[in-house]
């Protein structure tokens, strides 16, 4: 009977110690974006003087003072005009060749599965300096081929689609198509592509935030500030408003917010699609 | 019949890759060999290209900026990955316990959440919340009790480095969990109940049987740390000036890459620090894969 007590009290602690970590840890986790967007209500001169827990009424001013001298609003539409792109081209190529992969034998399609499968370690600012010469030589500098056309080339797409087809598409299927005399490009449109949607579903979540977040290669290739999607754009908030903190807050805000609020919509999706990568990677 | 089909669509399955094929060589490799070219120039974009042989990796290994640009870049991976893959490693541990079923998923999605955020936008956001003059942070701290000054963060090179490896270490720690939680959850629960049996306690199972099975996640967690890590740049660069400042204490080699490439347009140089850069990354990859499996092979 003691012993029960015990072990039941040792196991509430134990649950008491680990709720509090946990919910520390959440705290430290969600306050920057609290204080972001509670400090983007606020003028930089109330900023400049203290700590604030509650909205303030400057968010319009803020916001005004931003669009005045800032192209965010354009950042956001260059960065979807990059992104959409990018995200269908990748599902697209990586379900038309993971199936390729996965369905037929050719000579050398080991060599080239895991030769493409290699390239994912290329870190890719190694190609940097290459890519702004081939840019610039094909006359594409300050536009999102640069961007766009290598962004398309995901091999890790290519993997995981491969590895799906393998364990969810039967051969059946394709086979009683064939016997209806049914094209092999069309096998793939209307039969396999459908069947591959929950796949590819993940895989445009992932890649699509991949190419929105990044930084370096259109600070690389584009050199018009109105053209800059929105990562370059938040990143020289601070060049531009060397003060006004209360503009630079809702700046963020507006490149944060809709993460966050896309991210809690799909967020089982999303962590689910976490371990694709690491299980058989 | 297998062979028979195999045969058949042997020419099919090419037609279905070719078009990865061509834009994975046109768009991702030829770059990359352009810039191994390169690295073998001198070249500023006006004048014409010349051909120097070796001598832009005789200046790299000797270039003391390009060393301490590598040596900054390790430094900050060092001193967030133990303490991002030993938080990681608690916290999959009691994730994967029963009595948290209901929460789980809140809390992954709130440790998880900084990993989806535009790293510009964080490290923007926290360059103005560290601001020494009107920064939140100080102010709170100062509010606290905490400290008496406001705290230059961001002009010590202890500080700036310090607060780029947390700002990495806290979008990534929620990263890592997820990854070893699953590898945690993989594991069967009956080597557990034999190990109770036998007169285990927590910490003994934990050491003895959930360390040893989770060693591949662990070693992928780790891997890509260092994989990002060596390519660290969006966090320090809008940290800072953009030179790494104060001292270059935090700029990192990707960031000396670009500013050799193109804010000094010595293209022929920042190609030769790519392949440095290249480099010291397979080495690091194989070496740390080697580390981590080769001696899991030697116990058994």
């Amino acid at each position: 009977m003691y012993t029960t007590t015990s072990m039941r009290t040792s196991e509430a602690l134990k649950k008491f110690v680990v709720f509090t970590l946990f919910g520390l840890t959440a705290v430290v986790c969600i306050v920057p974006f609290f204080t972001m967007i509670i400090n983007a209500t606020h003028s930089a001169r109330a900023l400049s003087s203290g700590v604030y827990l509650l909205p303030g009424d400057m968010f319009i001013e803020n916001y005004r003072t931003l669009i005045r001298r800032t192209y965010i609003w354009h950042g956001f539409m260059n960065s979807a005009t990059i992104a959409i792109p990018v995200t269908v081209g990748a599902c697209y190529f990586g379900a038309l060749t993971g199936y390729g992969f996965s369905r037929f034998r050719f000579k050398g399609r080991n060599i080239l599965f895991y030769g493409i499968l290699g390239t994912i370690m290329i870190p890719p600012q190694a190609a940097l300096v290459g890519l702004f010469e081939f840019a610039r030589g094909l006359g594409v500098l300050d536009t999102y081929w640069g961007i766009i056309l290598p962004g398309i080339v995901n091999p890790q797409a290519v993997f995981w689609l491969r590895m799906y087809t393998d364990s969810a598409i039967p051969y059946s299927l394709m086979e009683s198509a064939r016997m209806e005399g049914c094209g092999e490009l069309r096998i793939f449109h209307s039969i396999v592509l459908p069947l591959l949607k929950p796949a590819i579903a993940t895989i445009a979540i992932f890649s699509f935030v991949q190419i929105w977040n990044n930084y370096i290669i259109p600070l690389v290739l584009i050199n018009t500030r109105r053209k800059y999607p929105l990562p370059v754009q938040i990143a020289q908030l601070d060049d531009v408003w060397q003060q006004d903190y209360g503009a630079i807050y809702v700046g963020v805000t507006i490149s944060v917010v809709p993460i966050i609020i896309v991210f809690f919509i799909l967020s089982k999706r999303i962590i689910g699609g976490l371990t694709l990568g690491a299980v058989k990677g | 019949m297998g062979s028979k089909f195999a045969r058949k669509y042997s020419i099919t399955g090419l037609y279905f890759i070719l078009p990865f094929l061509v834009m994975l060589l046109l768009f991702r490799l030829y770059p990359l060999l352009f810039t191994f070219q390169i690295s073998f120039m001198r070249w500023d974009l006006l004048s014409p290209r010349e051909f120097l042989g070796l001598a832009n990796y005789q200046r790299l290994v000797a270039d003391p900026v390009f060393l301490q640009s590598v040596w900054n870049t390790f430094l900050i991976w060092l001193m967030n990955v133990f303490f991002r893959l030993g938080v990681a490693l608690v916290f999959a541990y009691f994730l994967s316990q029963r009595f948290f079923s209901r929460s789980k998923h809140f809390f992954m999605a709130v440790f998880y959440l900084p990993n989806l955020i535009t790293a510009t936008s964080i490290a923007t956001l926290f360059a103005i919340l560290l601001d020494w003059r009107t920064g939140t942070f100080n102010f709170l701290l100062i509010e606290l009790g905490l400290i008496e000054q406001p705290v230059y963060w961001l002009n010590s090179a202890f500080w700036a480095r310090a607060v780029t490896a947390f700002t990495i270490g806290w979008m990534w720690f929620g990263y890592a969990a997820i990854l070893l939680m699953a590898g945690m959850s993989a594991i069967s629960e009956d080597l557990y109940e034999s190990a109770t049996i036998d007169g285990a306690n927590e910490f003994q199972k934990f050491r003895r049987i959930t360390i040893p099975l989770i060693r591949p996640t662990l070693t992928y967690v780790f891997v890509i740390s260092l994989i990002g890590g060596l390519q660290n740049f969006d966090i320090p660069m809008v940290l800072t000036d953009g030179l790494g400042s104060p001292d270059r204490s935090i700029l990192t080699t990707v960031m000396y890459l670009y500013n050799q490439s193109f804010r000094n347009l010595n293209l022929g140089y920042g190609a030769a620090i790519s392949f440095g850069l290249f480099a010291v990354i397979m080495a690091v990859t194989a070496a740390s894969f080697r580390t981590l499996y080769g001696n899991r092979d030697g116990i058994e």
